[in-house]
């Protein structure tokens, strides 16, 4: 009881400090910017199909394979690096996004009469699981950058489909 | 000496912040605290009074007065929930889930303190009751603060003064007692002292933040039924989750 009464008055002073500091910029980080206005959708609206086309190119392994064909060690490095940014600007875009959606829900349901506790907690669930999601993301491209990334879940589900087919073929075996 | 000035500092702080509740008006939005503060303020008085007169009973009137506060500081944090998130219903429910949980957890422990000191109650057994008393209010505070903040639930000057002051009070509180409990009479002193300049820190930052009753904070319109928002974020959240799995080629 000792250590969690310290860890208690520790933790307190911790929330106090944060509460103090958001209470202090309040102002600035209100979501005023567009949440108030509604536009967030729209301009999120507009931005898709293009971040769709531009992350897809980035992530997948055709420019990659192009590079390499050029025998260019030098060219190959810095097109993995410029990759390797995109993807990871894009991951924290989204990262910020997630926050941003779970922010604007809070300031709308803090008035609701109705909210329903265990829908807070899927929400949050939600929410876990896609920043779980990013955090993988930025490992995995990181440390495969973001073409490696693709080949490997590639080889990893022709790998799959082959045991997959394997298996089947010795079941049909012993059945017939 | 020191001491002396210390403990007529808080009484005159405590009759500053009575007063200028009065006249600003401040009972009648947080009764709960000013009730506390009231409290307090006599038990000074009566403390320093036996203290001259029959020093000899001080430590017992102290440790039996000090129970008292504890439970009515129980009040400052209840008019913290009610205050702050009058105007949130939805968080008010939330926090209420939230704080019967806590409360029905933590209270366990106090009564568990409370049996063991009815077979043999000493002074080390009140401050370790004390102790358990103050982790409810901590774990009760805490939580009301996690939700302030994940809620952006705007807080005025004067509540933001209570919670402020009663959050640094409670937390000083349980890192003295906890250390009292754990070296007995070789800290007390050190522990009197943090525990007095913190409480004077405490009712000066009291003071200035409930001088003047501040401006109510604006509520929200409701932005619709809670299944139509919640229906939003969750397509919101959907969307967003769909363009990472692509990627991760899910």
């Amino acid at each position: 009881m000792a250590y969690f009464s310290i860890a208690a008055a520790l933790l307190l002073f911790g929330v106090l400090g944060l509460h103090i500091l958001r209470s202090k910029y309040e102002t600035d980080t209100r979501i005023g910017d567009c949440s108030a206005a509604g536009t967030c959708d729209v301009r999120f609206g507009d931005d898709i199909h293009v971040a769709q086309q531009v992350m897809s190119r980035v992530f997948s392994t055709e420019d990659a394979e192009f590079v390499a064909s050029l025998e260019s060690s030098e060219l190959e490095r810095l097109v993995v690096q410029e990759r390797k940014k995109l993807a990871l600007q894009w991951v924290a875009r989204k990262s910020r996004e997630a926050r941003r959606i779970v922010r604007e829900h809070a300031q709308a349901s803090r008035t609701a009469q109705d909210l329903q506790v265990l829908g807070e907690l899927q929400l949050l669930a939600h929410y876990l699981e896609l920043r779980a999601l990013c955090g993988l993301l930025v490992i995995l491209v990181m440390a495969l950058g973001p073409a490696g990334m693709h080949r490997l879940a590639a080889e990893a589900d022709t790998l799959f489909l082959r045991i997959r087919s394997g298996t089947v073929g010795t079941a049909g075996v012993t059945v017939s | 000496m020191a001491a002396l000035f210390i403990w007529l500092a808080g009484i005159v702080l405590e009759g500053a912040i009575l007063y200028r509740g009065w006249r600003a008006g401040g009972y009648a939005k947080f009764p709960l605290f000013y009730s506390y503060i009231g409290l307090v303020f006599a038990q000074s008085i009566l403390l320093y009074v036996v203290i001259r007169s029959r020093p000899a009973s001080y430590a017992d009137v102290y440790w039996a007065l000090e129970f008292v506060d504890v439970f009515v500081g129980c009040g400052v944090v209840l008019e913290i929930y009610r205050v702050g998130l009058q105007e949130f219903p939805g968080a008010a429910r939330l926090a209420r889930n939230a704080l019967l949980l806590v409360f029905s957890l933590t209270v366990g422990r106090v009564f568990l303190t409370a049996q063991e000191g009815s077979r043999k109650w000493s002074t080390m057994m009140t401050i370790q009751l004390e102790r358990d008393m103050r982790f409810v209010e901590i774990a009760a505070l805490l939580t009301l603060l996690v939700l302030f903040l994940c809620y952006a639930i705007p807080t005025s000057r004067n509540l933001r003064g209570i919670l402020f002051g009663y959050g640094v009070f409670l937390g000083v509180s349980i890192l003295n007692l906890t250390l009292m409990r754990r070296f007995g009479a070789d800290v007390q002193a050190v522990a009197s002292y943090v525990q007095s300049g913190t409480y004077i820190f405490v009712l000066a930052v009291w003071t200035v933040l409930l001088w003047s009753r501040s401006p109510e904070t604006a509520s929200d319109v409701p932005a619709g039924t809670y299944q139509e928002i919640l229906e939003q974020t969750s397509s919101r959240l959907g969307r967003t989750k769909a363009f990472v799995r692509d990627a991760l080629g899910l």
